[in-house]
């Protein structure tokens, strides 16, 4: 058996060396070439990748050296005016107060929902598209004219408020009405982060500058009294007081004009002299009417 | 006398035709198939280095990008915290509300008489009530809001309640104010 199976050998000596070859070739290609080749592909497409990653890259560095700084920072003092980072109750009072003042309307009753703390917030994210909400429910009284005036300014500040709902009535014995409006304030804490070096970031569209400029021209409003101590180059509205009032309860002890912050601005309230408490009812209630400048009460356009 | 070989071993050994055949075959495919290994094993090796060398060169640039945008990271910061407030506004500017329309077409209604009451619902259906003094003026303010619906001002006008007591007579309407 042994001696034919070394016959056998010796007279297929080439076969057997060819079909060996063949199975070390095969295997070579199954271990060794395909893999590679397979890499080589992943690479390619890798390579791909990078490419579109580093015209990305550049298409943003190219953005970012384009952009001016100052006019971002502008433009970011006058969002972070029209919404917040934080509750900015004293710029949401006084932004009521300024236009009811504008106006020559008499706010009888305030009440402001969903103030738990004063504290800073703005490491809360938002928890709807338009951030927080803050309600505030008031109580309005003047001629039906003011009250229109009103309202159609309501939409026209820069801090951004909604009406939710809105009732007139008849005060008996006079000719002024009484308006009972629920009004929503925002506003949105700053973003945690920026993302990824690498992430793309695209120009503002054209839409967004729109908004940005209509934002823009929104004068900011503020009551007697209430001057916000962040001022910028946008259209103010309002009394700048030479003096403090007494009566207002987030008038400064003493005005302090603060340089307005470099990176991230936000309309910083003033210090309140009668801070607002925080109990287990959030909710911050002006019964008192606020008594109204006679000087210069602002002629209500015709609707 | 002829010769007689009496040798038992074959001098040449003998190999069938078929066996010849199959080892022919055999060998065209063992040296065809370890002519695409080697090649293929050269593309692969050249194809490694050249993309290698593409992919050093892409990743330093990728560097020199990444560390001009972390000199911008304060811009790229106003910018992202700019669109995301962009985003918020325009939600908020789209869901505002503006009555001033409303109480303007309420003012055309009433004229120059009192108004009791003014409400709209979520429907933007506007209730109104007025307070007249006399039915010449009651017929008025309903003669208004007919001509309103005639100038398509306002649509689907419904008197709500009519209420005369000694002094005064109460109208309650509603309606669709067209914007």
């Amino acid at each position: 058996m042994e001696l034919k199976i070394r016959r056998l050998f010796r007279l297929h000596k080439m076969l057997v060396l060819y079909s060996v070859l063949i199975m070390i070739s095969i295997l070579f290609f199954f271990v060794g070439l395909l893999p590679a080749v397979r890499k080589s592909i992943a690479m390619v497409q890798e390579l791909r990748v990078t490419k579109e990653e580093i015209s990305r890259i550049q298409k943003k560095a190219n953005l970012l050296s384009s952009l001016d700084q100052s006019e971002l920072q502008k433009n970011a003092e006058t969002l972070l005016w029209a919404v917040p980072s934080e509750r900015s109750v004293p710029t949401l009072l006084s932004t009521i107060e300024g236009l009811a003042a504008k106006h020559d309307i008499f706010i009888s009753e305030m009440m402001i929902e969903g103030i738990s703390s004063l504290a800073s917030n703005s490491g809360r994210l938002a928890v709807k598209p338009e951030g927080n909400i803050i309600t505030e429910t008031l109580s309005l009284q003047g001629d039906l004219v003011q009250l229109r005036n009103f309202l159609f300014e309501s939409t026209r500040v820069r801090r951004l408020m909604r009406i939710k709902d809105l009732t007139l009535s008849s005060l008996p014995k006079t000719n002024r009405i009484m308006a009972q409006l629920v009004i929503e304030m925002f506003y949105l804490p700053l973003p945690v982060s920026i993302g990824k070096p690498s992430d793309p970031l695209e120009p503002f569209s054209q839409r967004e500058l729109e908004t940005l400029g209509k934002i823009a021209s929104f004068p900011i409003v503020y009551a007697s009294g209430g001057a916000p101590v962040f001022t910028n180059s946008a259209p103010v509205q309002g009394n700048v007081p030479t003096e403090p009032s007494v009566l207002d309860p987030f008038a400064p002890p003493k005005r302090v004009i603060t340089p307005v912050p470099s990176l991230t601005p936000r309309p910083t309230p003033l210090a309140t002299a009668t801070p607002i408490q925080s109990g287990p009812t959030p909710t911050v209630r002006a019964g008192t009417p606020t008594p109204r400048p006679s000087s210069s009460p602002t002629p209500s356009p015709a609707p | 006398m002829a010769s007689q070989n009496i040798n038992l071993f074959q001098a040449k050994t003998t190999v069938q035709p078929i066996f010849s055949f199959i080892e022919r075959s055999v060998k065209i495919v063992a040296l065809s198939l370890l002519s695409v290994v080697v090649s293929g094993s050269l593309m692969v090796a050249l194809s490694f280095y050249v993309f290698g060398q593409q992919k050093d060169t892409m990743e330093a640039e990728k560097q020199q990008f990444l560390s001009r945008i972390k000199e911008y990271v304060a811009k790229e910061s106003l910018l992202v915290m700019m669109r995301n407030r962009l985003v918020a506004v325009d939600k908020i500017v789209a869901t505002q509300v503006a009555y001033a329309p409303y109480i303007d077409t309420t003012m055309k209604i009433i004229q120059s008489f009192s108004l009791t009451s003014f409400s709209l619902d979520p429907k933007n259906a506007v209730s109104i009530s007025v307070s007249v003094t006399t039915m010449d003026e009651a017929m008025g303010v309903l003669k208004t809001l007919m001509d309103m619906e005639q100038r398509k001002e306002i649509t689907t006008p419904i008197l709500q309640s009519f209420v005369m007591d000694k002094e005064t007579i109460k109208i309650g309407l509603s309606y669709f104010v067209v914007l």
